[in-house]
């Protein structure tokens, strides 16, 4: 006995994986003692709907009507005003105009490239063209989980690694993918995360031996961090697959509540695929209830350049519904004001002339819409501008590093205190030339 | 201070060149004090000074050879020159470069005058001195040479028993510290298995390997090494490291665009990896094949294929989508760059890319010299899934079964002469045409067009040949070329068709290439008589997608002969009978009923009314001009000189369309020996001389940096402990003589990397017990950094897998020869939500599992596996839950778990400590206690009891296994 608590003792005074393991807050109070300015978080977690391809921002929440005589490239579809702050949202998002109020549109987001590469990459990493960890896993890194039996950090639906990768930052601060190797959404899961091999019971036996047999190998081994680490780990996955395959278990989830998410319903026409949104939405809804930190869904398909106007319906309506039923629960649940959600994707597209038949459109990356909700940001409120064709942004100009600073700010997180050393030097999400905190958008 | 960082920078790369000064005191140094040095003080120093905070484009403007030397976009001024002077360019504000910043406002348009007056004058310029007095703060340890180092002083000299021990004891002793006592012969055996070929030996072999260690350990342990470094096994579990610093993947990754092509053909980069491990190639020749392979000089065949197959090196990066983005070119050179100094050199030089590197001494035009090697290079992919918008598609190396006459001819179109006309006419063809151009015998149907150069290109069409020949005795002589890949589609092509015109039996004869319907002809030449007789016979020469080959079909009554390129022996030859069918009519390029057409190209079709004899057949061949034989076996990802070499300008900040000053191909010297003897001719790349540059003696980086990865591999950390970053910001060498001591003897060694291991693995050091008595150790170096005892390693994710498959006795040996997608150039996972999963079971070593990148074997993914886009030299050890749930729930160990116990227990009734035994034996290789027995009968009793359906027994004994398979004796090496 003696032994184990000298081990133990050591064990803190090394700074073992016990100590620093799904470590909660501590990289958030290193955040924090390295700006001893007040910085009070407003948000607690992040959703981030993210639509890559290119979202029509014209024909979606920036409005371009016609100016001149002469029709110039604005909005191809009927537009309107909605909720007492009279947001205008086009007519292909009915059920989420009806949040409008909640919505805090910015229309003056600009990226450095229209190539979809580099652009999604920044808007997920910062840095165009090398590995960077991503937004997620900085937020995971700066603030850790809020519940033990859960990743602080799930992201679904993501076809590229760097989505959910931590890069440089330990590994620990990843994402967990759902939905790899072009699994179906509407099964997938995290990996391993279940099997009926054996009987729930069963398992606790077969744990309780292994790690038994796990401290018996450990005390004729000097205090060794890895192998502690393992034990916790061990015990810490156990205990993953008893929590999450239910939290994903959706059958428990109301008739009425999966009709209001759409769950399973999917739209396969154009660029639109099938994507099960609503079960994403749904799914995020209750990773955010568990006290997960950092959530993104992804929808794919709106790289429309032919039959812009038919695609565009397709993923709107794929999206429009459980984006709005996301929005309505959380706030019934008294979670919006702590969850921040994002939406948008790399860039944005050119306007139509509506009433021209030409249907094909291309990228816009000098000008586009990104919207945010929840945490402490101002509902029904437009923030920056373009021009009067829509393709520049002319007022109130984000860059995805201005976006990133703010976040990071509503989450309590300076985004240019908070770094991580690596190959010769600190690196941040905002990158070398950092980013804004727009503090216009806040409350 | 960014004072320091300067004088770093410049530090062994400044070469002073001494310019006639102009010293006489004339008006030019009138007009320079009075108009220009104001100006310059006023407008630039804030920037361009040593009183400036950062050097903007690292340029001073301080000093007469500051301006002369320049910045990052190369010399300000052109003495005499205003209009190529940058400076000039600059304050016009005309181009990119425009100064000062827009913020500050254009100079003055007199100030302007005055500077172009000043070039014009030949610059006259009184500040003598340079920026900064270039005394530095820390001379960069890595670029010393490697020098030679005496043994240091030790007070125990009974304790070493080779040079590294006394290095490594010298440190131990200064720091009052013990090494741990040596490792139990049977700790000693399980590590050397793990580190030198990733198994477990079995407890007969443990039990071997202790008896002879206590006759003689020394004899002991060095016998097992010889024989583990012979083994086959040393190649998959080291070549794996190298594939690790390789940034190896078999498929692009996604690009950004949700396309991620397939690579077919890289995994022949990785078996080429695992055998030069094998043959103990040494590491100089080693890096020679990879960077130039197809620059050196070759004996025989294989020697050639294993020299292209190495350039993969330069071809397997992944890369970002072509479409849209105007840097694509600079994108993959910039991977090459980046590949070939962060792993070989451990310096990445890629930052220099868009500025001067702000710590290391490396400037945009080291890397604008190596860019200008790889420009010159012509880099071969593949047809990455045949999606333009992805990667444009390149051409192959083609790898052959002899050595070519004239390299340049192949996978061309072949040229034909003359003569080859005048032989087939003299056989009397009843039809020949050269398929150059339209003749009234053959109709051409639609996907076919004629050209001169091209012959027929066939795009799903057919040619009807207005002929008949009789059944029974005819021949027919054609060359073709087939583009569809072998296993995509059920018969891959049809080449010619005798039977009636859209006859739903095809009876008559048909030729044709096997597609994946059969695997057994897969690629493979067949003859097929139709569905009524239905005799269908192949040949055994898998026919390459995209080669050339000539084929004779000889009929001669119910024998039919196929002669494959001019070879004597015939392809087929077989007893094949006539179907009789009326009114046949002879297509070629597709079959009767247009089912399966060729897309590709024919050329010199002719058919003839009789059998030809075999010297007949023979001439048609030898007229050609061509070689016999089978033209290739396979293709390979590469590289090759390009026809033009070019060098590259600076691309500033990066951008490919914002070009500064010419570069002309080099090396980045001031990270390496200076290499005035490997001077680059004007046609060539300069691959060679760069590899050269970096595998000589002088070269401080190249030894260093892989002496220490063969270090970390044994050891689970580097004598540098940043093994991909010996730079300024790089870890220190805890041993650095030590480290140049082992530099020097594998060099002595000439490179060999089995010698270099074996060094190592008879150390004392590497012998040590990983337990220690005593604490001390432990709370004064947690980190294990003075090597003092060995550190406790957790199996890596290929390890875990092939040790799993070892357990349940399910490890197959050996290659696969191939990967699961090597017929396959695909995009996977697209279109998105109707993916295809392109893994296969498989239970060969995990190496050969199909390593796509962004799409990773789901066995591997949980433990830290590399990610295939930059290199790793030293893999994360995080415990992260994942792998908890891997051996909980994974569908490979609930399996494997379940196969040892059936293993074990068989038909038997009862679990007794026999079983117990027997499954400690196989997982743990041990025996287990008796308190261990009754614990694991204990719980496979418990479980019985609670679980219900078939198999109970053997379920019950599974989650026992299971739980040895998951246990950390298992996962982790002591």
């Amino acid at each position: 006995m003696a032994e184990i608590s000298r081990r133990r003792m050591l064990s803190v005074g090394s700074c073992g994986f016990g100590a620093l393991a799904f470590s909660g807050l501590s990289n958030a109070l290193i955040a924090a003692k390295a700006n001893p300015t007040n910085f009070k978080a407003r948000a607690k977690r992040v959703i981030f709907l993210c639509m890559p391809g290119g979202p029509a921002h014209l024909d979606t929440f920036d409005y371009k009507p016609q100016t001149t005589k002469a029709e110039h490239p604005g909005s191809a579809f009927k537009f309107s005003q909605h909720g007492k702050s009279g947001l205008w949202v086009s007519e292909l998002f009915p059920e989420l105009a009806k949040h409008a109020d909640k919505l805090c549109v910015l229309n003056g987001m600009y990226a450095d490239t229209g190539n979809h590469a580099q652009s999604f990459r920044q808007m997920q990493t910062g840095e165009r063209l090398r590995s960077r960890p991503s937004i997620g896993s900085w937020v995971n890194y700066g603030l850790g989980t809020e519940n033990d039996n859960l990743p602080g950090f799930i992201s679904l639906n993501a076809h590229e690694s760097f989505v959910h990768s931590s890069s440089f930052l330990p590994s620990r601060y990843s994402g967990t993918p759902i939905g790899v190797n072009g699994e179906s959404m509407s099964e997938a899961t995290i990996p391993n995360v279940l099997s009926n091999h054996l009987p729930k019971e069963v398992k606790r036996l077969q744990l309780d031996v292994l790690q038994s047999m796990n401290r018996d190998h450990l005390s004729f081994r000097n205090n060794d961090d890895a192998l502690e680490g393992a034990i916790e780990s061990m015990e810490l996955g156990f205990r993953m697959q008893m929590i999450a395959p239910g939290l994903m278990d959706l059958s428990t989830e109301s008739v009425d509540t999966l009709e209001r998410y759409r769950v399973g319903k999917n739209i396969k026409l154009g660029t639109c695929r099938p994507s099960d949104f609503g079960r994403q939405c749904l799914l995020a809804r209750r990773f955010a209830e568990a006290g997960v930190r950092y959530i993104q869904v992804s929808h794919n398909g709106w790289d429309q350049h032919k039959d812009h106007r038919r695609d565009l319906r397709a993923n709107c309506e794929s999206t429009d519904a459980p984006i709005a039923a996301l929005l309505g629960d959380l706030e019934q649940r008294g979670l919006l004001e702590d969850t921040l959600l994002i939406w948008g994707g790399e860039f944005g597209r050119p306007g139509l002339k509506p009433s021209d038949k030409k249907d094909e459109t291309g990228h816009n990356a000098t000008g586009f819409t990104f919207w945010l909700a929840g945490g402490a940001v101002k509902g029904g409120y437009v923030h920056g501008k373009t021009n009067s064709t829509g393709a520049k942004a002319v007022e109130g100009r984000m860059h995805f590093h201005d976006l990133h600073a703010s976040v990071l700010h509503m989450l309590g997180l300076p985004h240019d205190k908070m770094t991580f050393f690596h190959q010769s030097r600190k690196h941040r999400l905002t990158g070398p030339d950092g980013g804004k905190v727009v503090k216009e958008i806040l409350v | 201070m960014n004072f320091t960082r300067i004088i770093i920078k410049w530090t062994g790369l400044l070469v002073l060149i001494l310019f006639p000064y102009e010293l006489a005191i004339g008006d030019g140094v009138i007009f320079f004090e009075s108009k220009i040095r104001p100006a310059l003080v006023k407008y630039c120093y804030e920037c361009h000074s040593s009183a400036s905070n950062e050097l903007g484009g690292s340029l001073s403007l301080e000093f007469r050879d500051d301006i002369l030397r320049g910045g990052e976009s190369g010399p300000a001024i052109v003495k005499g020159n205003p209009k190529d002077s940058l400076l000039i360019r600059a304050i016009r504000g005309n181009d990119d470069l425009a100064m000062p910043p827009k913020d500050k406002g254009p100079l003055p348009e007199g100030v302007i005058q005055n500077f172009v007056e000043w070039v014009e004058m030949g610059a006259p310029d009184s500040r003598a001195g340079k920026i900064a007095n270039p005394k530095p703060k820390e001379q960069l340890w890595s670029l010393e040479p490697v020098s030679e180092r005496s043994l240091p002083e030790v007070n125990d000299l009974e304790w070493p028993s080779d040079r590294i021990d006394h290095f490594i004891l010298h440190k131990l002793e200064s720091k009052k510290l013990l090494p741990a006592k040596d490792a139990l012969p049977q700790t000693l055996v399980r590590r050397l298995y793990y580190d030198l070929i990733g198994l477990a030996p079995s407890m007969e072999e443990i039990n071997a390997f202790a008896l002879e260690y206590k006759r003689d350990s020394d004899e002991a342990v060095s016998a097992l090494v010889d024989e583990l470094l012979s083994s086959q096994h040393f190649g998959e579990r080291w070549g794996r490291h190298w594939l690790d610093i390789a940034r190896y993947g078999e498929s692009n990754g996604n690009d950004g665009l949700g396309r991620n092509a397939t690579f077919p053909h890289a995994w022949r980069f990785r078996d080429y990896v695992i055998d030069s491990f094998n043959r103990d190639v040494p590491y100089d020749r080693f890096i020679k094949e990879q960077i130039a392979g197809d620059l050196l000089s070759v004996d025989d065949v294989e020697e050639r294929n294993r020299n292209l197959v190495a350039t993969g090196f330069l071809a397997i990066g992944a890369k970002p989508a072509k479409a849209m983005n105007e840097n694509f070119a600079m994108d993959v050179v910039d991977d090459q760059i980046n590949v070939v100094t962060t792993a070989l050199l451990g310096m990445s030089v890629s930052c220099a890319r868009c500025h001067d590197h702000k710590h290391d001494p490396i400037l945009s035009k080291d890397y604008y010299g190596l860019a200008g090697i790889f420009k010159s290079t012509e880099t071969l992919w593949g047809k990455a899934a045949n999606e333009p918008l992805t990667a444009p598609s390149t051409p192959l190396h083609e790898l052959l079964d002899r050595l070519p006459d004239n390299e340049s001819s192949k996978s061309t179109v072949p040229v034909f002469p003359s003569e080859l006309k005048e032989a087939t006419e003299g056989f009397n063809p009843v039809v020949y045409s050269t398929l150059k151009e339209a003749t009234n015998e053959i109709a051409l149907e639609k996907g076919i067009s004629l050209s001169v150069e091209n012959y027929a290109k066939c795009n799903k069409g057919r040619m009807r040949v207005k002929a008949t020949v009789p059944y029974d005795n005819y021949s027919v002589s054609f060359w073709f070329r087939n583009d569809t890949g072998n296993s995509s589609q059920p018969i891959t092509a049809y080449l010619f068709s005798y039977a009636k015109d859209g006859d739903d039996e095809q009876a008559g004869e048909n030729i044709g290439i096997g597609g994946k319907h059969d695997k057994s002809v897969t690629g493979k030449l067949f003859i097929w008589n139709g569905k009524e007789l239905n005799q269908s016979i192949a040949g055994s020469n898998e026919i390459a997608e995209g080669s050339w080959n000539h084929i004779v079909m000889v009929r001669a009554n119910d024998r039919v002969r196929l002669y494959l390129n001019g070879e004597k022996d015939p392809e087929i030859d077989s007893e094949i009978k006539i179907a009789k069918n009326p009114g046949r009519e002879i297509f070629v390029g597709s079959r009767n009923d247009n089912f399966a057409p060729l897309n590709g190209q024919l050329a010199e079709f002719a058919i003839f009314d009789r059998a030809l004899a075999i010297e007949e057949v023979k001439r048609l061949h030898a007229a050609s001009g061509q070689k016999v034989g089978a033209i290739q076996k396979g293709w390979a990802m590469g590289a090759r000189d390009k026809k033009k070499i070019e060098d590259c300008k600076i691309n500033i900040n990066g951008n490919s369309k914002k070009l500064g000053a010419v570069v002309s191909r080099g090396f980045p010297n001031s990270i390496g020996s200076k290499a005035d003897s490997f001077s680059i001719g004007p046609d060539s790349s300069g691959r060679l001389q760069l590899a050269e540059w970096i595998v000589s003696e002088q070269h401080p980086l190249t030894s260093r940096v892989f002496v220490n990865r063969v270090w970390q591999h044994l050891f689970g950390r580097g004598i540098v402990n940043t093994p991909d970053d010996f730079g300024i910001y790089g870890s220190r060498p805890s041993h650095p003589a030590l480290l140049d001591d082992l530099a020097r003897r594998f060099m002595n060694e000439n490179w060999s990397i089995k010698k270099l291991i074996k060094i190592i693995v008879l150390s004392r050091t590497y012998q040590l017990d990983s337990h220690i008595q005593d604490e001390g150790l432990l709370l004064m170096d947690p980190d294990n950094i003075f090597a003092g005892r060995h550190s406790r390693r957790r199996l890596d994710a290929e390890t875990n897998r092939d040790r799993i498959l070892q357990a349940s006795e399910n490890l197959v040996v050996g290659s696969t020869n191939g990967s699961a997608i090597d017929k396959l150039d695909i995009l996977l996972n697209w279109p998105p939500g109707e993916a295809k999963y392109l893994h296969q079971v498989s239970n060969h070593r995990s190496i050969y599992l199909c390593m796509l990148r962004d799409a990773p074997p789901p066995e591997l993914v949980a433990f830290n596996l590399p990610d295939g886009f930059s290199v790793k030299g030293l893999r994360e050890k995080t415990d992260i839950p994942t792998q908890a749930l891997f051996y909980l729930n994974s569908p490979l160990v609930v399996e494997q778990s379940k196969i040892i116990a059936n293993n074990v227990m068989g038909v038997e009734k009862v679990f007794d400590k026999n079983h117990v035994k027997q499954i400690y034996l196989k997982v743990l290789r041990r025996l287990p206690s008796d308190d261990e027995t009754v614990t694991a009968i204990g719980l496979v009793e418990r479980v019985r009891s609670k679980i219900h359906g078939d198999d109970v027994l053997v379920r019950s004994c599974a989650s026992f296994c299971q739980v040895l398979l998951a246990s950390n004796e298992f996962r982790y090496i002591d």
